[in-house]
């Protein structure tokens, strides 16, 4: 009851007409970033945060909702479409997607995604209205060797999980770290790694990581590898809506799919690709036509679509209540947090009600402007496809130095920007995931704070880390998962030796 | 003994390198205070000794015997990354960081605009840097008028003084 109560007392805040109109504005320009090729719901987010600067920290976050909300919604077109997935999540997308609307089924594709996401969107929300207070629970009984043992397990699966080889994921994780420890020691201020240049005593912002990673990154990626051809784009035709058979085979793809996709998206394990990979498969065994797949089943778009989404709020609920990203997205919000000197986890639940609980209803009413907005103007969204790449990617650079520019008005984080998209031009070249860079970057920083604090307490007797039970198990947890794809290589390339002498 | 992958082992040395450095940058920061059990050395220092197993795991990757008899036609050879549309797009960037203080927000942003347009196989640079001039002057205004951000005005500052 005291969680319904203090819903409504958010949807009392998101629904007054001046937040109304900032989560519209963000559904808009969520959806028109998010829409342009190769940028992600998270480089979105991060090139439109200077857009709120000037906001209450409430309106900003109602705003971001929106801007969340339009960004997977343009992603998820821009997949089906151009068949260019911004990010890992929308990858399942683009497979039936694409085949759909190379058949001509485009806006059906297009439909069953949004009502899709939508759908799941609506459902994971009152999932995370009332899984948040009970995380917030839990959290309160953390102690600082649990957060240290709860963040290394977070970063062990991204690492392991993402990417083709645990060296590889660990090179781009470690440097993710140590961006994240530039400038100066919160707890000492000693200087580290800044080399005498004032700039970075403040460390380096996550912004200008992400933007320069995804969007710099994959600009000059795309120069450096196509140049200027144009993508093929599918043109909507026929009849725009969904038939009653599109309805029935795409309704239990998305019950599966918010099923699948929201408490994967809750557990530290790097976001939305794992659970849009498991829709995907779990649709194919289910089909009675799995050879559909591929060559455009609605299923395939339906599920990982509503997984994709339900993930995506699965993943507000460690944020808010633990404080701890588990997504590429998760760690961009957070910087957002940070910018407003908020601190998300249990205390923001008490000291900053109305903003948490603002928040949360206005996901609710994201969603809906979602689909009243966009539905009616899907034909503007795809004329934005069609912008000719020179202009594109023009425009993204210009996006991209505004965004990082007006964060501090220093000259120097264009040179930060320019430096780690080169960072991110040669990670993309060598196949190096990206993702573990910026989940080091936001967490190394809160790591190295519970590692020091659990130290304090235990007196520099690193045992406590193993000894409490929490702590110790997800340690363990953390170790099984890093060490079990190199020890099955081991043994399977030993059984293929035995097998063939 | 034989190098597999040239990029993935050059990339393993710079790791390497850079591991190093970070060694030698850590030791050299000074020490916390006595209540500070664990200072503000021992993070960086495992983050070194992180990045050298990193380093040491993707040479040991790299470098070897090339696959035996390894049908190496059936994968598609990569193109090779053209570097001149990436060397374009970072002189524009670095230009815009060292005289946008100067010049201001809008005739860098032009440069930007067309220098990018261009990398991506666009020549038509004359209304390249139009569009690009009248998209930073429009943002200019969207942001100074509508969301009280502060870009620089530069060269254009002297239009927008009242007179006298």
């Amino acid at each position: 009851m005291e969680t319904f109560t203090a819903l409504m007392h958010g949807f009392g805040v998101a629904l007054l007409p001046a937040n109304l109109f900032w989560a519209a504005i963000g559904v808009t320009l969520g959806t028109a970033i998010g829409v342009l090729p190769g940028i992600g719901p998270a480089t979105t987010v991060a090139l439109l945060m200077p857009m709120t600067l000037g906001l209450e920290p409430v309106s900003a976050f109602i705003m971001f909702a929106g801007i969340y909300y339009g960004a997977q919604y343009g992603g998820s077109t821009a997949s089906i479409l151009l068949n260019t997935p911004g990010e890992a999540g929308a990858m399942m997308t683009a497979l039936d997607g694409n085949a759909m609307a190379r058949k001509g089924r485009g806006a059906q594709a297009l439909a069953t995604a949004a009502i899709g996401s939508f759908f799941a969107g609506t459902v994971a929300t009152v999932g995370l209205t009332f899984a948040a207070p009970l995380l917030v629970e839990v959290a309160l009984k953390l102690t600082a060797p649990d957060y240290f043992a709860l963040m290394i397990l977070s970063l062990a699966t991204v690492t392991a999980v993402l990417g083709r080889s645990v060296s590889m994921g660990m090179a781009a994780l470690f440097l993710g770290l140590l961006l994240g420890a530039v400038g100066l020691d919160p707890q000492t201020g000693q200087a580290r790694f800044t080399f005498g240049i004032v700039e970075l005593l403040d460390g380096i912002d996550t912004v200008v990581v992400a933007v320069g990673l995804f969007a710099v990154g994959e600009t000059l990626y795309v120069a450096a590898r196509e140049g200027g051809a144009p993508d093929k784009i599918h043109a909507l035709r026929g009849s725009m809506w969904m038939s009653r058979e599109d309805w029935r085979r795409s309704w239990k793809p998305w019950l599966r799919g918010t099923l699948i996709g929201f408490p994967i998206g809750a557990m530290p394990a790097g976001g939305s690709e794992i659970p849009t990979i498991l829709s995907y498969t779990t649709e194919k065994r289910l089909s009675r036509n799995p050879e559909e797949f591929g060559h455009g089943a609605i299923e395939g778009v339906a599920g990982p679509e509503a997984a994709n989404n339900a993930s995506a709020a699965g993943a507000l609920a460690p944020l808010l209540a633990l404080g701890l990203p588990t997504s590429t997205t998760a760690a961009v919000m957070l910087a957002a947090f940070q910018q407003y000197g908020l601190r998300p986890g249990p205390m923001l639940f008490q000291s900053n009600a109305e903003l948490v609980w603002g928040l949360i209803a206005s996901l609710y009413v994201g969603n809906v402007l979602l689909l009243v907005l966009n539905l009616p103007m899907v034909g503007l969204w795809v004329r934005l496809l069609s912008i000719p790449k020179p202009w594109l990617y023009g425009g993204i650079l210009v996006f991209a130095t505004l965004g990082t520019y007006s964060l501090n008005g220093n000259p120097f984080d264009i040179v930060l920007l320019w430096g780690i998209g080169m960072l991110g031009l040669v990670l993309r070249l060598l196949d190096v995931p990206v993702v573990p860079v910026i989940l080091g970057l936001i967490l190394g920083p809160m790591i190295e704070q519970q590692m020091r604090r659990a130290l304090a307490v235990s007196q520099g007797d690193w045992s406590v880390f193993v000894t409490h039970p929490l702590s110790g198990g997800l340690l363990l947890l953390a170790l099984v998962l890093v060490l079990t794809p190199p020890v099955l290589r081991l043994l399977r390339g030993r059984a293929a030796r035995a097998a063939h002498p | 003994m034989s190098i597999k992958h040239p990029a993935e082992a050059a990339f393993g040395v710079a790791m390497l390198l850079l591991a190093i450095g970070v060694l030698v940058s850590a030791a050299s920061i000074p020490s916390g205070f006595s209540y500070d059990a664990v200072g503000p050395r021992m993070f960086p220092t495992i983050m070194g000794v992180g990045l050298l197993l990193a380093a040491l795991g993707i040479l040991a990757g790299a470098i070897g015997p090339r696959r035996r008899a390894a049908p190496v036609a059936a994968t598609p050879v990569e193109p090779r990354p053209d570097w001149r549309p990436v060397a374009l797009i970072s002189a524009a960037l670095l230009l815009e960081a060292a005289l946008i203080e100067t010049l201001g927000w809008i005739p860098l942003t032009g440069v930007l605009f067309a220098a990018g347009a261009w990398a991506f196989g666009n020549r038509r640079l004359w209304l390249n840097l139009l569009i690009g001039l009248v998209f930073g002057g429009l943002i200019l205004f969207a942001f100074d008028a509508g969301l009280g951000l502060d870009l620089p005005l530069g060269v254009l500052a002297p239009l927008f003084q009242p007179q006298g």
